[in-house]
């Protein structure tokens, strides 16, 4: 059989900037191909050589047996494309209905066909109750998925998705994922997607590492993590952060991060208690050290991490002239609110929220897309009314010292907060100068910001040509220049690539142990959920859950049972079989999650149940429950509840 | 490719429901142009009324008199001031509280009388080069008139009052200026020109630049639907909805200001409906052109609405624009249809006589998509 996508060689060059250099790969038909890489890394850029929407000169490119390069119009009729962004794709003023519609005109759908699918495909992603609202009115997630319903209403061969799931929530996610997969399987539709959730580059059926415009690896997700160069542990310290510093230091440990409560590190040695040794001789307890299977993310760190330096902790001590806060401080209440509310005429976004968050803590913020977790942080930084309730902040009132607060605090918002056409020095100098640092000392903290940021001796880069991680590291010195005892940030890290995620997280963790700062933070990463202290759950405005990960967990595990992984031969369809027999179902990855209050009575049941459907039964293993699950599972919860 | 209607219409519908749903769609459309038009047919400065003009009467005799009143008869005039010496006058008038002074010599009455030629000066406040103009037009007209009517006096006194009847010559002041200085004719189908030449292609360019702004073209790219397909659907309600706006003004000009309508309608409606669609498509080659909003915006003001407003004919006759700036002239839409739109509501005239700026209309119109069609890409970059 001939692939689906033939490129041969493909290069791309803008003015001076390389973005793809001889890239070469083939695609089946039938198969889901991810392609995962850092941001800048060119993979919309090859995604829009693929769809013929950009010309090179460069390489040989085959979609469908026809010359893309040569004759793009032959291809479009029978290829989709999703373009990156959340709704983009949409025309904001029309109807759910009206947008399926007008893709389905523009691409000569007959009538009745086109209602067959479009009941089928908005009954799949749940719009269909939706039908009349407006494109503009529905959260990032729903927009994703009418976007997809749109690309799929002439059932195209091929199927082009540009990160179709950044900054959209896990269960939409789900969904999304879901109906792809579905459409794969029924159809035998192609998908060409590209993403930065490593969970989700598992769930493909191949991967390219694309770093620099090359691909660097290729292969199928399960091959793949055997690439690693290195060994992985899994680490559990009595004082995480000590061992993070301390292991960083280690030789032979390549790279560390916190992963959960725990530290994951990369390393060539041959025996861990080697490890355990060199960090217990700098009075570092360390609970446990286990080797652990690598994964996806762990060959993309390794390839793609180690060409900037780590983030210091000096650096942070001379920002703040200090060290840190007094164990007694940390037991301040930094935030604290108390039935908050906010409506917008019927509306009620926030929905009686309280909460107190102590100085110091890392308070993750978590919710689907649209549940009001930006609203209340607008409340929080005064940048509007709550309609009901109180709150303080560092015991300043709301209401009273809304501008006083603001002195106190730090808020980086959603969108990219910067000017994008100002150099990295003026927007700090912008930044210092709104919240009147004097001329002398904004001199001085520059210098440092531009050190957090990974900036040293680049202060005359136009923002706007920065990647996206370092733009986010930027915006978040920003947002610390006039040293607030409280930050908010808004999504920070949605749509950056792993590397730099960890590196911003490295900055947080600095921050919130060390100097202090409270800090409060909402995303959509899981594995960024659990590097939390405590956590809100929010859904639909209202506190579905509130408490440490693990407390949460715990929560999950008393009220639905433990976990079973299973490893099956069509993850997809077993969710949609074994939901009829066990209501806590769900996909994991390339796995399926499933709980029950029983499982060594239950694995013999589902076995049997797959196996009824020709679905194979590869694994069943007992895990520890991941924050998804948890999310998942509150969510869910209260949408039933309030059906 | 074949053009499928089917593709033109669900791109003009999609176009046509953002537009009516947009908040911002009735203010940019409808009310702005409006307001717009109405800012300037009331504001235009070319219509000088009640000029204010200090006389120096040294005369003091009936006569003098008699010319003063016409002056003050006319709507144009107000006569401030009549006391005082020369020099106070001059000051007054540098101080800008009069336009213009009437000086009358002292033999005015004596010499009219006597068959003799009298010189009356009148001193005009030039710092407006256009209102100057208009000032001693204005003040000619007057002595004009003034002069036909001592004619006819001296033909009553000559022959008796039949003999008014059978004056010689007839010296109708509008022979060479409007009578009731109603340059609102000649001004509002210039304002409708020129109004037509801002917003039509303003929205027509946003239009296009957001989608590319905001990457939403890339669907467009990437499916089946041809160019010209495309870019005719989206720009038909544009085409629409200014071609509503154009009869909005066509009416208020004809009841509120009372322009009159005096050649073929149906000759202006048609010739205004492809004005309007080349306006649209000068905004639409922009847009081919550019990939932001801002430089869409920017590039739409600079390329339709400053050389329609300064070299169209609008303000100043084109056959008085140097040159250089004619051949400019001669290339804009504007130019052509405000000659257009002036002969058939003014002067009466119909398509016979405009025939040949009706076929530049037109060829702008055609050319313009054309050369849109052809820059566009379905591509990136």
């Amino acid at each position: 059989m001939t692939p689906i996508i033939q490129a041969h060689n493909v290069s791309k060059r803008y003015k001076d900037v390389e973005a793809v250099t001889g890239v070469s790969l083939s695609v089946d038909r039938g198969e889901i191909f991810g392609l995962i890489g850092p941001d800048g890394a060119g993979k919309s850029t090859l995604i829009h050589i693929l769809t013929g929407v950009l010309r090179t000169k460069e390489g040989q490119v085959t979609v469908l047996g026809k010359d893309v390069l040569k004759d793009p119009e032959s291809v479009k009729t029978s290829i989709g494309l999703l373009p990156q962004g959340l709704g983009l794709a949409l025309a904001a003023e029309l109807s759910i209905e009206e947008n399926v519609n007008f893709f389905a005109e523009i691409n000569h759908v007959d009538p009745r066909r086109r209602e067959e699918r479009k009941a089928l495909l908005l009954e799949k992603t749940q719009l269909a109750p939706f039908r009349g609202r407006q494109a503009k009115n529905l959260s990032g997630g729903m927009k994703q998925k009418l976007a997809l319903c749109c690309t799929l209403i002439h059932e195209p061969e091929l199927l082009f998705l540009d990160e179709p799931t950044t900054g959209v929530d896990p269960i939409s996610r789900r969904e999304l994922w879901t109906l792809i997969n579905g459409m794969v399987r029924e159809k035998g539709l192609t998908v060409f997607l590209t993403t930065s959730y490593m969970d989700e580059a598992a769930r493909c059926h191949r991967v390219a590492l694309l770093h620099q415009g090359k691909i660097i690896e290729e292969g199928k997700p399960d091959a793949l993590p055997f690439k690693l160069e290195g060994k992985l542990a899994e680490i559990e310290a009595e004082d995480q952060h000590a061992a993070l510093t301390i292991l960083k230091k280690m030789p032979g440990v390549k790279i560390v991060y916190p992963m959960g409560e725990r530290l994951s590190a990369l390393h060539q040695i041959e025996d861990l208690n080697e490890i355990k040794g060199y960090a217990e001789r700098s009075g570092i307890r360390i609970k446990q050290i286990e080797a652990r299977a690598p994964s996806i993310e762990d060959v993309f760190l390794s390839k793609v991490a180690g060409q900037s330096e780590e983030v210091k902790e000096e650096v942070f001590e001379e920002f703040f002239q200090g060290k840190g806060i007094s164990t007694e401080k940390r037991s301040e209440i930094m935030i604290e609110t108390e039935s908050l509310e906010k409506k917008f005429g019927d509306f009620t976004a926030v929905d009686k929220v309280s909460f107190q968050v102590k100085r110091g803590e890392i308070f993750g913020f978590l919710g689907p897309n649209g549940a009001g977790k930006t609203t209340t942080i607008k409340m929080l930084c005064g940048l509007f009314p709550p309609t009901a309730g109180r709150g303080t902040i560092a015991g300043l009132d709301l209401f009273k010292h809304s501008f006083e607060i603001k002195k106190s605090i730090g808020y980086m918002s959603q969108k990219f907060s910067l000017y994008r056409d100002l150099t990295v020095a003026e927007n700090i100098q912008l930044y210092g100068g709104i919240y009147g640092v004097p001329p002398q000392e904004l001199k001085r903290r520059l210098e440092l910001i531009l050190k957090i940021a990974d900036l040293e001796g680049k202060g005359g880069f136009i923002t706007g040509d920065l990647p996206m991680g370092i733009k986010q590291r930027l915006a978040l010195g920003c947002a610390i220049i006039h040293k607030p005892e409280c930050i908010f940030l808004d999504e920070p890290t949605s749509g950056v690539d792993p590397v730099a995620r960890r590196k911003f997280w490295d900055i947080i963790f600095l921050l919130s142990r060390k100097m202090g700062v409270t800090v409060l933070v909402t995303t959509h990463y899981m594995d960024e959920a659990e590097q939390c202290d405590r956590l809100l759950l929010i859904h639909r405005g209202s506190v579905v859950a509130l408490g440490r990960s693990e407390e949460l967990k715990n929560q999950v595990n008393e009220e639905i049972g433990t976990l079973l992984e299973l490893g099956t031969s069509d993850p997809f369809l077993a969710v949609e079989i074994l939901k009829k027999h066990f209501p806590h179902c769900l996909i994991y990855g390339i796995n399926v999650h499933l709980y029950t209050a029983s499982p060594d009575e239950a694995i013999p049941s589902i076995r049997k149940t797959l196996e009824q459907n020709q679905i194979a039964l590869k694994d069943v293993r007992k895990r520890t429950m991941p924050f998804e699950d948890v999310f998942v599972y509150f969510c869910e919860k209260t949408q039933q509840d309030k059906k | 490719m074949t053009f499928s209607v089917r593709r033109f219409k669900a791109v003009a519908q999609k176009e046509f429901l953002e537009l009516r749903r947009n908040p911002l769609f009735f203010l940019m459309t409808v009310l702005a142009p409006l307001i717009l038009f109405f800012l300037f047919a009331y504001g235009f400065p070319l219509d000088a009324k009640n000029i204010p003009m200090g006389v120096l009467d040294l005369d003091k005799s009936a006569l003098s008199r008699t010319l003063l009143d016409k002056f003050e008869a006319g709507k144009a005039f107000r006569i401030k001031q009549t006391a005082g010496d020369y020099a106070s006058l001059e000051k007054e008038l540098s101080l800008g509280r009069i336009r213009a002074i009437l000086a009358i010599p002292a033999d005015f009455s004596r010499n009219l009388k006597r068959g003799l030629p009298v010189t009356l000066q009148i001193l005009v406040d030039g710092s407006y080069p256009n209102r100057a103009n208009l000032v001693s037009g204005y003040a000619e007209a007057t002595i004009f008139s003034f002069r036909t009517e001592i004619l006819r006096d001296f033909f009553i006194k000559a022959f008796g009052s039949a003999g008014a009847a059978d004056l010689p010559i007839d010296l109708s002041v509008s022979v060479w200026y409007n009578p009731s200085f109603r340059s609102e004719d000649f001004i509002i189908p210039g304002i409708i020109a020129i109004i037509m030449m801002f917003f039509p292609p303003l929205v027509s360019a946003i239009s296009l630049a957001k989608e590319k702004e905001t990457g939403s073209i890339l669907n467009m790219y990437c499916s089946s639907v041809t160019k010209t397909e495309y870019l005719l659907g989206k720009m038909t309600p544009y085409v629409l909805i200014s071609y509503v706006n154009f009869l909005i003004f066509l009416l208020c000009a004809l009841f509120i200001f009372e322009v009159p309508l005096r050649g073929d309608l149906p000759a202006l409606l048609i010739v205004s409906a492809f004005y309007t669609a080349t306006a649209v498509a000068m905004g639409l080659s922009i847009a081919v052109c550019v990939n932001t909003q801002i430089a869409a915006i920017l590039i739409t003001a600079m390329v339709t609405l400053t050389p329609s407003f300064l070299y169209s004919g609008f303000m100043v006759p084109v056959s008085s624009i140097g040159e250089e700036g004619r051949l400019l002239a001669y290339g804009l839409p504007a130019t052509h249809y405000i000659d257009v739109a002036r002969k058939i509501m003014v002067k009466g005239v119909g398509f016979a006589e405009v025939k040949l700026s009706v076929l530049a209309l037109v060829g702008f119109c055609v050319g313009l998509y054309a050369i849109s069609i052809a820059w566009f890409k379905k591509r990136l970059g």
